[in-house]
């Protein structure tokens, strides 16, 4: 009898840890990064009766967590794909913002103003009005090119600002997951398998981790992980190193250049990382590259080519309106008044050009002629006009032209980042419903499962009140 | 495969989200008429977009300039006809002077010829606007500077200088200008000369034909010594040859300006030509370029339909499927 109330004690233990794990994932049916548990039963060990064996109920094993670990490692690849794509589409749409595209307010509407001015005080160059109207529009084109060069200096400052606080954000969690591994090793069960709640913490702070940076992960026979990132160990057990962004100097092009550079907690560099995806990869990208004016040629640096564009421009102007006569200038030898400058007196850019500010306070000295004395010379005026069509500005292309295959590089690479995320965002999309289905709580399946550990007690608990009801009749026989 | 509630509930969340981005995106696309709402919506587009709208921009240049160039034309067209007219006349005193019966009228003659120098004159300093359209490049007031005995600041002026023996009145038409022709850019390879210049007119320096003018007018005032003609004192027969032989050249001169007015018009029919060609390619390119940039607003309107259909289903489904589980039905 007493084997038959042991076995109802362990029917109803099992029951009561089914329905405490059932709660459990009721519980957490919201919760990221939860993945759902059950109890793992095995029968007890038979024991021999009267000649035969006779089990002896159900025992718990273990609780056990759904938890794919070729699943897990494919979400946080494409988690680092999408992110670096997600970020390197936000630099994209901020560019085309800054450059005013599509719109009215652009660099190459000024241009066209630039050139429609041009010609018409070709047209007529002794007209006060119309000289008028070319320094307006080559001051126009000018601020055109220091609003956008501007935009696009800011951006690359808020794209270190956001460097320094991913990285921020990536030391706190590489120090939290040296703390998990640390906890797990200090809080095995007795069949050495660490507390699910904190592979749970472990696997979204991964997730987070991976948002920002191609991580590779290993994992101990513990559970504890040992996290590597471009060849470099970022977590080994319960040590961390600690990140941090660097700007490098280039003392010949004068520009800056950002790294990420890893070091030990007691302060010995260890060396520099390269991130290889996630957002990390492409603020750094995007900051010593497209957003670079002294990026190496061999890549696309929008910067660098509207800096090209505005000083070829000034340049071609210039070396043209060289040899014009304002009206009022004399002599046989032209004054050499330039139409663009560099503000501050350094090389021309996008960023320094402006209009020469003799030809502001004085629109009749805008060189237009051949010749002094002659107002209606338009020889000058004509020739920087016809720019407008010389197919041989730049690299073959109009000045117009030039700047077209500008966006069309920047609509060319913001478009291949949006499809590359569509994708990533599919493929992941994909990925998370694979682990849902594996690893999710289905309310469903916990309510059947909180039927069945409740019928599973009941009966157990029935088990117990019958064995208790035949033994107080064999305690009774004697009465 | 089994389906969770967070699987469902991200699935519906991201559809509906799609859904919402796709009509917000159609809507501004009908509300601005603009298809491309950021360059990479059509990246291989984006390059033909820039071309066509520099050519149109170009070409609205050149259509401008042709406007302009056009205005000028006219006036100098108006000036040359008046040149013309009043030549015609001269010839006509001349031949009238060469009459028996007017031989004795010449200091008449001579008075109404200095008037017509002086008309032609006045048209020879037609303005379009603040400049003179017969001055080649200096053409404006200011650099017309006068140097005695001149007194004004226009490119033609008739002046007294000292009487000699070859000129008695001391009559000499100044020219101020230059002969150097102005030309704009009509197309990206072609350029049009806008102005007329003054020899193209009245011959070599720009005053060679006024010298014919002012020595008939000195042959039909002044004696051969230089004395002024009395009234009604008859010439003499070198006299008359000598008229007869300036009409002849002012004839010749009057042909040069009818050639010079004709060759204006032609060139002014050309580049009225040319505009209508610009106007046609700028409406053609427009056209090109409204395909790449603007709405098909029947197309948007179709697709915005079908994606607000598809979110509301969407939003029912969602709730149907989110709303029940098997907690419902326990009792």
């Amino acid at each position: 009898m007493i084997r038959s109330l042991e076995i109802g004690k362990r029917a109803l233990l099992a029951s009561q840890r089914g329905l405490d794990v059932t709660s459990n994932n009721i519980a957490n049916v919201n919760t990221p990064g939860y993945a759902r548990q059950a109890i793992s039963l095995r029968p007890g060990e038979s024991i021999p009766v009267g000649g035969t064996m006779l089990g002896m109920g159900v025992l718990v094993t273990n609780i056990r967590q759904f938890r794919d670990q070729l699943i897990e490692r494919d979400v946080r690849t494409y988690t680092a794909t999408q992110s670096y794509y997600q970020q390197s589409q936000t630099i994209f749409q901020r560019i085309e913002a800054a450059l005013g595209e599509p719109g009215d307010q652009t660099i190459q509407t000024a241009l066209q103003q630039f050139f429609d001015a041009a010609s018409e005080l070709a047209s007529n160059p002794s007209r006060m009005a119309n000289r008028q109207l070319f320094v307006a529009r080559a001051a126009d084109l000018a601020s055109q090119f220091n609003r956008v060069s501007s935009a696009i200096a800011d951006l690359r400052s808020s794209t270190a600002d956001r460097t320094s606080q991913d990285i921020e954000r990536v030391n706190q969690l590489l120090a939290k997951l040296a703390g998990i591994n640390q906890q797990i090793n200090a809080t095995l069960d007795s069949s050495g398998q660490p507390a699910p709640s904190l592979v749970d913490q472990q696997h979204q702070a991964l997730e987070e981790l991976s948002a920002y940076l191609d991580i590779s992960v290993t994992r101990t026979a513990t559970g504890t992980v040992n996290v590597s990132s471009g060849g470099m160990m970022l977590v080994s057990l319960d040590s961390s190193l600690k990140l941090r962004v660097e700007k490098n100097l280039d003392s010949s092009s004068g520009a800056t250049t950002l790294r990420i550079t890893a070091q030990k907690q007691d302060g010995t560099s260890v060396g520099t990382l390269s991130p290889g995806s996630g957002e990390l990869a492409a603020l750094i990208e995007h900051y010593n590259v497209t957003l670079n004016p002294a990026a190496p040629s061999s890549q696309f640096s929008v910067a660098r080519e509207l800096d090209r564009l505005a000083s070829a421009f000034a340049d071609r102007v210039n070396t043209i309106a060289a040899g014009g006569y304002g009206l009022s200038d004399s002599g046989p030898t032209p004054p050499g008044r330039p139409i663009f400058t560099a503000a501050g007196g350094g090389p021309l850019s996008a960023g320094t050009i402006q209009l020469n500010p003799a030809l502001a306070s004085d629109p009749g000295l805008v060189p237009t002629a051949s010749a002094p004395g002659e107002p209606g010379n338009n020889a000058v005026m004509s020739a920087i006009a016809a720019l407008a069509s010389d197919s041989s500005f730049l690299d073959t292309l109009t000045p117009e032209g030039y700047y077209g295959s500008i966006t069309a590089q920047l609509a060319d690479r913001g478009a291949g980042a949006s499809d590359r995320l569509s994708a990533a965002k599919a493929t992941l999309n994909q990925i998370n419903q694979e682990r849902q289905s594996l690893s999710g709580v289905n309310l469903d399946e916990e309510a059947t499962n909180l039927i069945t550990y409740q019928r599973a007690f009941e009966a157990a608990a029935r088990v117990v009140t019958v064995t208790s009801d035949m033994l107080s009749t064999i305690v009774n026989l004697g009465r | 495969m089994r389906v969770t509630l967070q699987s469902l509930s991200s699935t519906i969340q991201s559809q509906l989200s799609e859904l919402t981005a796709r009509q917000a995106q159609q809507q501004t696309r009908i509300a601005t008429g603009q298809r491309l709402l950021q360059l990479s919506d059509a990246p291989t587009d984006i390059a033909d977009i820039v071309s066509y709208r520099s050519m149109i921009a170009r070409m609205q240049r050149y259509s401008s300039t042709l406007d302009q160039a056009l205005a000028e034309q006219n006036t100098a067209e108006g000036a040359l006809e008046s040149i013309s007219s009043t030549l015609s006349a001269i010839q006509t005193l001349g031949v009238d002077a060469l009459q028996i019966a007017n031989q004795d009228k010449w200091r008449t003659l001579a008075v109404q010829l200095r008037s017509n120098i002086e008309a032609i004159i006045e048209a020879a300093n037609a303005t379009h606007g603040d400049i003179y359209v017969f001055a080649g490049t200096k053409n404006t007031a200011s650099v017309l500077v006068p140097s005695p005995p001149e007194t004004t600041q226009r490119p033609f002026e008739l002046v007294t200088t000292t009487p000699t023996a070859s000129n008695p009145s001391g009559l000499e038409v100044r020219f101020k200008g230059n002969i150097e022709p102005r030309t704009v850019q009509t197309g990206d390879a072609s350029a049009e000369q806008v102005s007329t210049t003054a020899d193209k007119i009245f011959g070599a320096g720009g005053t060679a034909l006024f010298d014919t003018l002012i020595a008939l007018y000195n042959t039909l005032a002044y004696n051969s010594d230089g004395t002024p003609r009395a009234d009604g004192q008859i010439p003499s027969p070198d006299q008359l040859e000598n008229v007869s032989s300036l009409v002849k050249q002012i004839a010749d001169a009057s042909a040069t300006v009818n050639a010079t007015t004709a060759e204006l018009g032609i060139r002014t029919n050309r580049m009225t030509s040319l505009q209508s060609q610009l106007q046609e390619d700028i409406t053609r390119q427009r056209e090109f370029l409204s395909r790449l940039t603007d709405t098909d607003v029947a197309q948007a309107t179709m697709q915005l339909q079908r994606d607000q259909i598809a979110y509301e289903y969407s939003l029912k489904v969602g709730a149907r499927l989110l709303n029940l589980s098997l907690f419902d039905f326990l009792q």
